[in-house]
């Protein structure tokens, strides 16, 4: 009698050692329990509509899905969702695609190329197809197999984004019998929502039936590695620092810098792993190359300090050292652009080029958005630019305002623009500041030049989208001295220990598609 | 007395149709183009074209007002968010019950707690008593309420893992935001009730009471309260009022999806609709206030409730 | 007759913000059962200070009674547990105010605020009770039936009347009415007054009667006492007082009536202000504006002389009554 009490008091203890090592456990079906993630914003509705992003994208995509993803492995190539696989038609001006044929919803409907040509539809008469440039139309053939007409033969697949793995495919049953979907979603994915307080709570559980579990080759992001899957809306980041360190949360990605250190080095570093994550955003200067010439462009870029500037900016801003950040899929050490005035503050160097570019003394006009971020920098950027002998004033904006003056008909209104920019990837995010489609022969910040069109759109070609093309790119960049870019955006993530190996969709963090301990 | 009511109401109408005008105007006048705002810089013209169309901004200004006006008021029907696409009166129908329970159960606490401390301060004044309360009331009335609510959530989720710090599961996810949105009203009341009581205590019919030998305690309750109420009533209503429209704060530090909280997404992101709805629901509701208020006054004090009904005056 | 109420050596000050009031200073008089003293001199000169300190309803913060007697039938109230002047305020002594608009509590009605003093003296149920209010409105000349209304919706006048019934609805022993037709007028003035002499009649009650105006003691006053910077400077019977003036004081009054029957006078106000009640001087309070003033008047205060039976006068240079006849 008293060895087995003995023995099961120290079954008992092994097990309490056993489970405190973990905050939550595994399952039988491998899967883990339950993880409760901060969001900062509503998700609000639960549309297949993935425009307005916000911190939808989060549980977005473990619950519709698009025909295409892009690659794990970040490549920036295609890899086959929804869509089993494509054929380029007609020298490529339209592909034969071939839908799985085993996709089921949640209500059961089996999405046909019907489904897929009334999302399509659905999204631009909605007025939010965004980048759908190339995209015509689509052309059922059967259930399963349809053509995507394009306009014009796409250079690159970058250009195809939004249709092929931005648009999302649901049931137009579905559609109908869930009333618009905007309170009761139906999708196709790995994930399931069991339950929506608006506002509050999203509750997503893992899929059983889920079509792609017979499906190895899809991207890791479509399986549920855990079993329950909570976001609580927490607008306040200093109170899902406490929801951390009470337990309630387990997974923030909006950890101010100034709190991470307990996370990092003090009394939670035992539960928390942290993250510093880089987004794929930056922000840039770009002088409006019609009234500033090169040299004073010259003279801007070196009397500008972004170290200092991103100190002034706030906690979230490192120093940029290329076009581009890190986070981005395509980059690459190379294009790290140390000996530049990118890197490099110069004032003597920068009165040299004021006094050779001319400068008449007039006063510069810095435009932005009217975003705390963005006025103190361009605040010291004023300053930074004063000790240089250039004037200038300020001129904060509304965004959409901001929109209509930077077009070229106001090109007299404005000098020097300083906002933040982002992509898909890194030449993705050039598109704005380097394609002069934008502005029909001119960039957005009116450079007109050929040659740095020609090696932009090399560049952005599949064939040539690599470390040396892009370097060329920013090569020219700095000889001609067009665009500066100030600060990359860092926050904190911050997520349990129970979680061996995160998962990055495309540069966003997925835990719903993470890798835990014992899995 | 009902034609006063009646008549109050069809003022109403006329308050909620002329603030549905005005606030139309305002956003329509608001400088930006929502449709680009909303698709951003790379969206192209004709993707931004359907939009503007969608949202109805195609149309002239009186074309846009008319159907506005229309909708809301004939049809009752507020429209879809611009930014998601739920329908606004649904999400506000879900969302008010919250900020109501936080609003109202705040103000109950003001009105006791407010006008128990300002009378315990009021028939003592001078003494300590009316200091120490007059001191609490100047901290709770200085302190914004966002920082009393920081320091709850430090003190009762993190250090006594008491409360929950945010959200709305369980009953006990509203003890803070309500806590921490009535010390403001409670100073007031306090202060209210206060100089109330020091005009009536120093009122002559109070020396009546006194001169026919009654208990202190009795002229407190029968003599001086009823009559030093009416000043309290009118916080009150404003407080209501105020009570809705206050909410944005303490809905945003305790992560509470309530009507303050939708106000503020709109106003932010642009989503007029959502504001407009917002708008007009917070002019129903400060209508609503001060009726109640004014009817409070006519239940409570007989010569107002003569005017309200022209009753016979006798000489 | 023995004297009913006995006033003795009264001192009450006023502190407030540091300063000290000096309101009634070594006040004595007495009422006779059944009689009516008139309290006269002008305002602030400390008579409802008195009226309110028989009935200690003094705000207590500020008003302190510093000194004195105030013996009621022999038994000196000052000296009485707050549970027992319940008992004699309202039922014992009662008061009348000087403001009927203010007087009566505007959310209650008229008859509930008569109820309520009768159901405080008297173990009454509330039917008795209400009862017994409508009666006591019908003897102040208001209908029964107007019992449930509320104070705005009678006249000043009618006030004041509500004012008299709750007054005596416990038939009190001593009335101290407090000024009671000031806010009146004339007319009202002469109707309130002759209520008021009926009901005294006919329940026997002492009174003091506190006013500024001549005339209305001239009318319902046996006796008078006359009062100046918180003293009493003369005392005595009405004709004591109206026949033969003696205190300098007593005759300015007098002679600052205005005379209807003379032609062309000028009015003759008593020269210069009384003084600052935080301030009082050393010596007689009026020796600033007395024309006989001396020496010792500013070095010493006077006391009560006797210069008849029952006629006192506080001053050193005043022997005799005066000669100078009062009144209009």
């Amino acid at each position: 009698m008293k060895k087995l009490v003995s023995l099961l008091l120290a079954l008992c203890l092994l097990c309490a050692v056993m489970g405190s090592a973990m905050a939550g456990t595994l399952l039988d079906n491998g899967r883990y329990d339950k993880l409760v993630v901060a969001i900062d914003t509503d998700p609000q509705d639960l549309e297949g509509d993935d425009t307005n992003l916000g911190s939808r994208y989060f549980w977005i995509y473990g619950v519709y899905e698009s025909l295409f993803d892009f690659a794990d492995d970040s490549s920036g190539k295609l890899m086959p969702a929804m869509a089993k696989e494509y054929e380029e038609v007609d020298g490529g001006k339209s592909w034969k695609v071939t839908l799985n044929n085993d996709i089921y919803d949640w209500d059961g409907n089996n999405i046909t190329s019907s489904d897929v040509k009334y999302c399509f539809e659905w999204i631009i008469n909605r007025g939010q197809a965004m980048r759908f440039d190339f995209f015509d139309s689509i052309e059922p053939i059967d259930d399963y197999t349809f053509y995507i007409h394009w306009k014009d033969v796409p250079p690159a697949i970058a250009e195809l984004e939004f249709p092929l793995a931005r648009t999302l495919i649901w049931s137009e049953k579905a559609y109908n019998d869930h009333n618009g979907m905007t309170q009761d979603a139906c999708g196709t994915g790995c994930y399931k929502i069991t339950s929506f307080v608006p506002g509050s709570k999203l509750v997503m559980e893992a899929n059983d039936e889920y079509w792609g579990l017979n499906h190895p080759e899809l991207s890791k992001r479509h399986t549920a590695t855990v079993q329950t899957l909570e976001m609580d809306v927490v607008a306040e980041a200093s109170t899902a620092v406490i929801g951390l360190e009470q337990g309630n949360l387990d997974v923030c990605s909006y950890v101010p810098l100034s709190m991470l250190d307990e996370f990092q080095n003090g009394a939670q570093s035992a539960n928390y792993t942290v993250e510093i994550v880089t987004q794929g955003d930056y922000y840039l200067m770009a002088p409006n190359a019609q009234t500033i010439n090169e040299d004073l462009r010259k003279a801007i870029f070196y009397a500008v300090d972004n170290g200092v500037l991103c100190q002034a900016m706030g906690g979230s801003f490192s120093p940029a050292t290329t076009i581009g950040t890190e986070a981005f899929s395509d980059y690459d050490e190379s294009l790290e652009m140390t000996g530049t005035f990118i890197t490099d503050y110069d004032l003597a160097k920068a009165k040299e080029y004021v006094a050779s570019s001319g400068y008449d003394g007039r006063e510069i006009v810095l435009i932005s958005n009217n975003s705390e971020v963005t006025s103190k920098a361009c605040q010291m950027i004023q300053v930074m630019l004063l000790q240089a002998g250039i004037n200038s004033k300020i001129s904060l904006v509304t965004p959409d305002v901001y929109n209509t003056i930077t077009s070229p008909q106001h090109s007299d209104e404005w000098d020097v623009m300083v906002q933040q920019l982002g992509g898909p990837n890194m030449v993705g995010s050039w598109h704005l500041i380097f394609d002069n489609e934008v502005n029909n022969g001119i960039t957005f910040s009116l450079i007109d030049d050929p040659e740095l069109q020609e090696l932009y759109e090399a560049a952005v070609a599949d064939a040539t989208h690599d470390a040396e093309h892009m370097r060329a790119v920013l090569d020219h960049d700095v000889e001609h001295a067009y665009i500066y870019p100030i600060a990359k955006i860092s926050t904190g993530l911050v997520y349990t220990k129970d979680i061996a190996e995160m998962f990055y969709r495309e540069g966003y963090y997925t835990p719903g598609a993470a890798t835990f301990v014992g899995q | 007395m009902s034609r006063y009511i009646l008549k109050r109401i069809l003022g109403m109408i006329v308050i909620l149709w002329c603030a549905g005008l005005v606030i139309f105007t305002l956003t329509y006048l608001v400088p930006g183009d929502p449709a680009s705002l909303l698709l951003g810089k790379e969206a192209s013209q004709e993707t931004i074209e359907i939009k503007r169309h969608v949202m109805g901004l195609d149309k002239s200004f009186l074309g846009q007002l008319g159907s506005y006006m229309y909708n809301t008021f004939v049809r009752l029907d507020f429209g879809e968010s611009w930014v998601f696409s739920s329908s606004v009166i649904s999400e506000l129908g879900v969302r008010l019950p919250r900020t109501l329970i936080v609003g109202l159960a705040a103000m109950v606490l003001n009105v006791v707690f407010g006008t128990l401390l300002g009378i315990f301060a009021g028939t003592h004044e001078g003494r300590w008593q009316d200091s120490l309360v007059m001191i609490i009331a100047m901290v709770f009335v200085s302190a914004p309420d966002f920082f009393v609510a920081l320091l709850m959530i430090l003190l009762f989720s993190l250090k006594l893992n008491w409360l929950p710090a945010y959200g709305i599961d369980s009953w006990k996810c509203y003890v803070m935001p309500i806590l921490a949105s009535s010390f403001g009203g409670i100073a007031i009341n306090a202060r209210q009730a206060r100089s109330s009581m020091l005009e009536v205590i120093r009122a002559d019919f109070v020396t009546t009471a006194r001169s026919k030998g009654q208990k202190e305690g009795i002229i407190v309750r029968k003599h001086m309260l009823p009559n030093a109420m009416m000043p309290i009533i009118t916080g009150v209503g404003g407080g209501l009022a105020g009570v809705i429209a206050g909410s944005p704060v303490i809905e945003t530090v305790f992560s509470i999806p309530g009507v303050g909280a939708y106000l503020l997404s709109g106003v932010n992101q642009h989503d007029y609709p959502v504001v407009r709805a917002c708008v007009i629901f917070f002019a129903l509701f400060a209508s609503i206030a001060v009726l109640i208020m004014d009817l409070c006054y006519a239940f409570l004090d007989p010569r107002i409730k003569a005017q309200y009904s022209k009753g016979k005056k006798v000489k | 007759m023995s004297d009913f109420l006995k006033v003795k050596d009264l001192e009450v000050i006023y502190t407030q913000a540091g300063r000290t009031v000096h309101a009634v200073n070594g006040v004595s008089l007495e009422v006779r059962k059944g009689h009516t003293l008139g309290l006269v001199g002008e305002t602030g000169a400390g008579k409802t200070t008195i009226a309110k300190a028989i009935l200690r309803i003094l705000p207590d913060p500020p008003a302190k009674i510093k000194r004195g007697e105030i013996l009621l039938d022999g038994e000196d109230l000052l000296k009485k547990p707050e549970s027992e002047m319940l008992q004699v305020r309202g039922g014992k002594i009662a008061m009348i105010f000087q403001d009927p608009m203010t007087a009566l509590n505007p959310l209650m009605t008229v008859g509930d605020q008569i109820l309520e003093v009768l159901t405080l003296h008297n173990d009454y149920d509330i039917k008795t009770g209400m009862k017994k209010a409508g009666e006591m409105l019908e003897t102040v000349g208001i209908p029964a039936e107007r019992y449930g209304e509320y104070p705005h919706q009678f006249s000043g006048g009618m006030k004041q009347r509500v004012v008299i019934a709750m007054a005596l609805a416990c038939n009190p022993e001593l009335l101290l009415a407090d000024e009671p037709t000031t806010a009146l007028d004339v007319t009202i003035q002469a109707q309130v007054l002759d209520l008021i002499n009926e009901l005294k009649e006919k329940f026997q009650t002492s009174m003091i009667l506190i006013t500024h105006d001549l005339g209305v003691i001239a009318q319902t006053c046996e006796n008078v006492a006359v009062i100046y910077a918180g003293s009493i400077v003369e005392s005595g019977t009405r004709e004591d007082i109206f026949d033969h003036p003696t205190h300098p004081y007593t005759i300015g009054l007098f002679e600052s009536l205005p005379n209807m029957t003379a032609e062309g006078e000028k009015l003759k106000p008593i020269a210069g202000m009384p003084p600052d009640p935080t301030d009082l001087p050393e010596g007689c309070a009026f020796a600033p504006r007395c024309p006989y003033a001396t020496e010792e008047c500013r070095r010493r205060k006077p006391e009560m002389k006797e210069l008849s039976p029952g006629h006192l006068c506080a001053c050193f240079n005043r022997n005799e009554p005066g000669t100078l006849k009062g009144g209009a």
